[in-house]
């Protein structure tokens, strides 16, 4: 990450809320908030983010972190510009005092509009971020705002 | 080089025992009017069927019939909890002590969690006070990946019922091992030396 970032032409941070779209029923609501290193390949530019999520149940004493990697690809140079990336979670559920831990497959599939002042790239972002351990899936819907600095 | 850590994270993930999404997403205990599950041990069946809702102290909840002998649950966000009643006979007459509703499993489902949750009243009967007591204690021992289940939690429930007039205590213990199964329910219960496995079951 640190080594992409060296060669990264813009960083940047975003932070959104997500709400259970698929399976979790147990879910309320969450916020997530990333960093990410984007370079452009030419006719894509990559994003490689770090990313966690925190949500909280419909049982107040219940929660629920995903913190993860996330390769992605978007066009920087269009106004609406499709979003895809994929990863993986390491997932924290806890009640009360007790917690329980697993990894699973992270995918995000969405757009983003992207303005832009000289360096400063702002965009707000709607997207489905899906969870998989190849048994099961579920995801969140998510709605984020992101900016990011052209270095 | 990139692809051969992708395909080890994918066969470390598909191998794995550990299906935490399953178990986050699905719902352990599904109870839904019409469902049925009938277990059998070695020369016993017993039959769990979730009746049409029924209202017990203004709170709407499903009578659950376990062989016939009905019992009265709600689920919550939280919890799944059932209606607990203690009668004290005098002379003949019924005298109801305590009634309500009390948490049986604690929801979600986490490994490690540990509860208990406690009911109690008193009543005069005869100028004699009478005190009830209900306590459960659970514990969510743990998840196993069985076959054709899926990520599978064992829940132990201790209740202690206990009945205090000026003379004598009368106190009943019970001990319930249960696995719970995702979009299942209850797979397999441990009652004193006997163990009922599901043989057959209907969720509509």
């Amino acid at each position: 990450m640190f080594v992409y970032m060296l060669f990264a032409i813009s960083i940047g941070i975003e932070g959104g809320y997500n709400i259970p779209a698929v399976g979790f029923q147990n879910i309320h609501t969450g916020t997530t908030v990333s960093l990410c290193a984007d370079r452009n390949m030419g006719i894509v530019d990559l994003t490689l983010s770090v990313q966690t999520s925190f949500l909280t149940g419909d049982n107040p004493s219940y929660t629920l972190n995903a913190t993860g990697l996330r390769l992605g690809m978007y066009k920087g140079n269009w106004l609406i510009s499709p979003v895809l990336a994929v990863g993986g979670d390491y997932i924290n559920r806890g009640l009360n005092q007790s917690s329980e831990t697993g990894f699973a497959a992270a995918y995000t599939i969405g757009a983003l509009i992207n303005f832009k002042i000289n360096r400063l790239r702002i965009y707000p972002k709607v997207y489905y971020d899906g969870l998989t351990d190849f048994k099961e899936h579920a995801g969140f819907l998510g709605l984020r705002m992101g900016i990011a600095y052209g270095i | 080089m990139g692809y051969r850590v992708l395909l080890v994270v994918f066969l470390l993930l598909v191998c794995t025992e550990n299906n935490i999404v399953q178990r986050a997403a699905e719902d352990y205990f599904p109870l839904r009017e019409g469902s049925w599950w009938q277990y059998a041990n070695q020369s016993d069946t017993v039959l769990v069927e979730v009746e049409p809702q029924d209202t017990i102290l203004q709170v709407p909840c499903f009578p659950v019939s376990y062989n016939g002998v009905p019992a009265y649950l709600v689920k919550h966000d939280d919890a799944v909890s059932q209606y607990i009643r203690t009668v004290y006979n005098h002379a003949g007459s019924d005298h109801t002590v305590m009634e309500n509703f009390v948490v049986r499993i604690e929801l979600p489902l986490i490994e490690g969690n540990a509860y208990q949750h406690l009911l109690s009243d008193s009543i005069y009967v005869a100028s004699q006070l009478i005190k009830a007591v209900y306590e459960l204690t659970g514990l969510v021992v743990g998840y196993a990946d069985e076959t054709g289940y899926g990520n599978v939690y064992e829940i132990n429930l201790t209740t202690i019922e206990s009945i205090t007039t000026p003379d004598t205590v009368i106190a009943d213990t019970n001990e319930v091992t249960e696995y719970y199964a995702p979009g299942i329910g209850m797979v397999r219960f441990q009652e004193a030396a006997s163990e009922y496995h599901l043989i057959e079951y209907n969720i509509p």
